[in-house]
């Protein structure tokens, strides 16, 4: 086992945590029984790390072997990296039968002629998505395991969602995708997050929309068993239809979690109170940015407890609605416009 | 002292009220005994049968001496009766007023004696304990309008312009059923019209008939939009003041419902979808320009719903595929369920078979291609599964399973 494999055997190691490391290796499947055996779990993960290295020099793994851990352990967790989403444009006529196999190897064999040194290592998972590992290296170099970029794709879907991927490797990888699920092109989503689940659903319309209809869900036996029936509320109705409203603009039960959602304007400063500034020609640039634990959730709040009032700003409802949450607002369009923006690393 | 007064007086709180009073007030001055039976036609509610209500209800009626109610109350004895009153009181009433006192005791100075009146009428069902100052604010409010003629007069006033109102509501309903009766007959023709597929016959084109004509056109495609929804179709309500509807397409599956999906769209100012839930691999913008959405809706939700109840049902039939058939072993599906590959393990031979369906037709619950793999090549091409072939070409994918099992060629 070469210096690499090692070290990256170690930087595995650090990132799972010590309750998840039994789980995972037995999943890799690498290990034979009596090794499996000899590793004692309540040892410091120090110890066990050197103890996983010996085993894995007598197995003779190679670099290969390692990153399929490392693949695991990142299917399991996604949630330490911060993804961005990627949407396919303009399908062309077979789009829709693509099928695993072909995909994979058009893949594979497209991104090996545009960079020579590439490690590539896909995996399907359950739930229909299609994983990609990939390792970068160039023409002079070995593929850099330290820092490898991982793409996730439901086929006959148009989004990508990627982690960490430098300006320089974006075009490669983006040619690679296009060629092989039949697109003519792709362009950044204006999404991202650090829970893939979150932004997965979001953009899949996995959550629960709310629309008008004319044959209501119990919803107000929800709210009676919540309060005390014997207390009348004055503003019940009040509340109600702002609830209701709040729900139709951000969704029902439990939303995707964002954490940030950044507004770029580039509109002219309006404010008659201030001569100086309103009188300059030039747009006033500046950026409001919006962090939270769960944003949705908080926005939804917002709105149905009579904070903000509804039917909110199309600003903030234009989240859910358009799935995005990087917009660039303009003076000539009034709602968000959509532009491109490279992520940043 | 005034009447009016003495109304306060009796109804001063801190003064005593005794219970079980029973009062029957139809004063007889020459008859004390006959009214109870029988009664007299001309006072129809001073019958016998009626007493009891009559009295419940003036004793109830007047807990306080408010003139308004106990006129309410007795309403049809004060104006009616020629004042003749009948009273039986217990041993034990106590006066409180001396003016009361007086006129009870005038009133009451001949034979009044509680056995009597119990023998004759068994009575005893309808002594409330309203108490003496209910009595005595019923007595005083009978004594009154005996006095003021008038009153009745005012009475019959009011009686004779709430007829006139009754007579107003009865025309205005009357009208309404005519005019739900011509469009019931315009709703049958236009019916019969339609299912004829014949030219309406223009009759007079007055502005009645055409309106008639609107609501009953307007009735019946609401009924039609609420068939369409029960036989699990489309619904669609308005939005945001008429300027937009939403769509609720309903997805069902043999018998069982599935999910629903919405959509939102714009009417105006041009016909857009402004929002939806329905999963990015049905191209909904694709079928909207397909079908021309702006010009024909009906065209492009008729699409959209064959496509969701497609994809629901081959979303359905892997589910129970995977339920009912633990040994097939699923090789490789997708999101939209347009492919499926499955490996089959055939009992003599010991080979395993891969099935792959293809449903390219997306607005189709069932495969466009099936096709075997197996390694030996003599299986996939005798009769037997050939006929499988045709099987799961035709039927839903779990029965095909089920009835291969039960032949026998599969595991």
């Amino acid at each position: 086992m070469d210096d690499s494999a090692r070290r990256l055997l170690q930087r595995i190691m650090r990132r799972i945590p010590a309750q998840m490391l039994k789980p995972t290796l037995d999943k890799w499947g690498r290990l034979t029984a009596a090794q499996r055996q000899s590793m004692d779990f309540t040892e410091s993960k120090w110890a066990l790390t050197e103890k996983l290295l010996a085993i894995c020099e007598e197995n003779e793994m190679t670099v290969k072997h390692i990153t399929e851990l490392e693949m695991i352990h990142v299917i399991e967790n996604p949630d330490h990296c911060m993804w961005y989403a990627l949407q396919l444009m303009d399908p062309e006529e077979d789009v829709h039968s693509v099928e695993l196999t072909q995909f994979k190897e058009q893949f594979k064999s497209h991104l090996r002629e545009l960079i020579r040194h590439v490690s590539i290592k896909i995996k399907k998972h359950t739930d229909e998505a299609v994983w990609i590992r990939i390792a970068w290296g160039d023409s002079f170099s070995r593929p850099n395991h330290l820092k490898p970029t991982y793409v996730v794709h439901h086929l006959q879907t148009p989004y990508v969602f990627v982690t960490s991927l430098t300006s320089k490797l974006k075009p490669l990888l983006s040619q690679a995708l296009v060629l092989s699920t039949r697109y003519q092109a792709i362009k950044d989503a204006s999404l991202s997050g650090r829970k893939l689940t979150a932004i997965r659903d979001l953009l899949m319309r996995q959550y629960q929309q709310v629309f008008p209809t004319k044959y209501p869900s119990p919803l107000a036996e929800n709210d009676q068993n919540a309060s005390n029936i014997l207390i009348n509320k004055e503003q019940a109705e009040l509340a109600a239809s702002r609830h209701q409203k709040a729900r139709e603009a951000f969704g029902d039960g439990m939303l995707p979690q964002l954490q940030s959602a950044v507004y770029k304007l580039e509109t002219k400063f309006r404010d008659h109170t201030n001569k100086t500034m309103t009188e300059r020609e030039e747009a006033f640039r500046c950026v409001v940015k919006f962090a939270s634990t769960n944003l949705l959730e908080s926005l939804r709040h917002c709105a149905s407890s009579g904070i903000a009032s509804t039917p909110g700003t199309s600003l903030l409802s234009s989240i859910p609605l358009k799935g995005r949450n990087y917009f660039v607002i303009t003076d000539n369009s009034p709602g968000p416009s959509s532009q491109t923006r490279q992520p940043s690393n | 002292m005034s009447w009016n007064e003495e109304a306060q007086n009796v109804g001063a709180p801190d003064e005593p009220v005794l219970s079980t009073v029973s009062v029957d007030l139809r004063w007889d001055a020459d008859d004390r005994h006959g009214r109870l039976e029988g009664g007299d036609e001309r006072q129809g509610n001073w019958k016998a049968p009626h007493a009891p209500v009559c009295h419940q209800e003036l004793l109830c009626g007047s807990l306080t001496p408010s003139r308004q109610s106990v006129v309410e109350s007795d309403g049809h004895g004060g104006g009616q009766q020629d004042g003749k009153y009948h009273i039986v009181y217990n041993r034990e009433v106590l006066l409180v007023g001396r003016v009361h006192r007086d006129r009870l005791l005038a009133a009451a100075g001949e034979d009044c004696s509680l056995d009597n009146y119990l023998d004759k009428t068994n009575n005893a069902k309808t002594t409330t304990s309203a108490g003496v100052l209910s009595l005595l604010s019923l007595l005083e409010v009978q004594a009154r309008s005996r006095r003021t003629q008038p009153q009745q007069q005012s009475r019959v006033k009011e009686l004779k312009a709430k007829i006139e109102a009754l007579k107003v509501q009865k025309q205005q309903l009357e009208a309404e059923i005519e005019t739900h009766q011509n469009l019931q007959k315009l709703r049958s023709s236009l019916d019969k019209q339609c299912a004829d597929e014949e030219d309406v016959e223009m009759e007079e084109v007055s502005e009645n008939s055409q309106l008639l004509r609107l609501m009953a056109r307007h009735t019946q495609l609401k009924d039609l939009l609420h068939a369409h929804h029960l036989i699990g179709g489309y619904d669609v309500i308005k939005t945001r003041q008429g300027k937009g509807v939403c769509v609720s397409l309903a997805t069902a599956y043999e018998g069982v419902y599935l999910d629903t999906y919405n959509l939102e769209i714009d009417l105006k100012p041009t016909v857009k979808i402004s929002r939806h839930n329905i999963p990015p691999f049905i191209p909904v913008n694709g079928l909207a320009e397909e079908n021309d959405m702006q010009v024909n809706m009906r065209a492009f939700l008729d699409a959209l719903s064959q496509h969701l109840n497609a994809f629901a049902g081959r979303k359905q039939q892997l589910k129970l595929l995977k339920e009912q058939h633990k040994s097939v072993e699923v090789m490789e599906s997708n999101v939209l369920c347009s492919i499926l590959v499955l490996m089959f393990k055939v009992p003599r031979a010991k080979t395993a078979v891969l099935c792959t369906l293809d449903y390219t037709d997306h607005s189709r619950c069932l495969p466009t291609r099936v096709h075997f793999e197996c390694e030996d090549k003599q299986l996939s091409d005798s009769d037997q599964w050939k006929k499988n072939h045709s099987l799961l070409m035709e039927t839903p994918v779990h029965k095909a399973l089920t009835a291969m099992k039960n032949m026998g060629d599969i595991v």
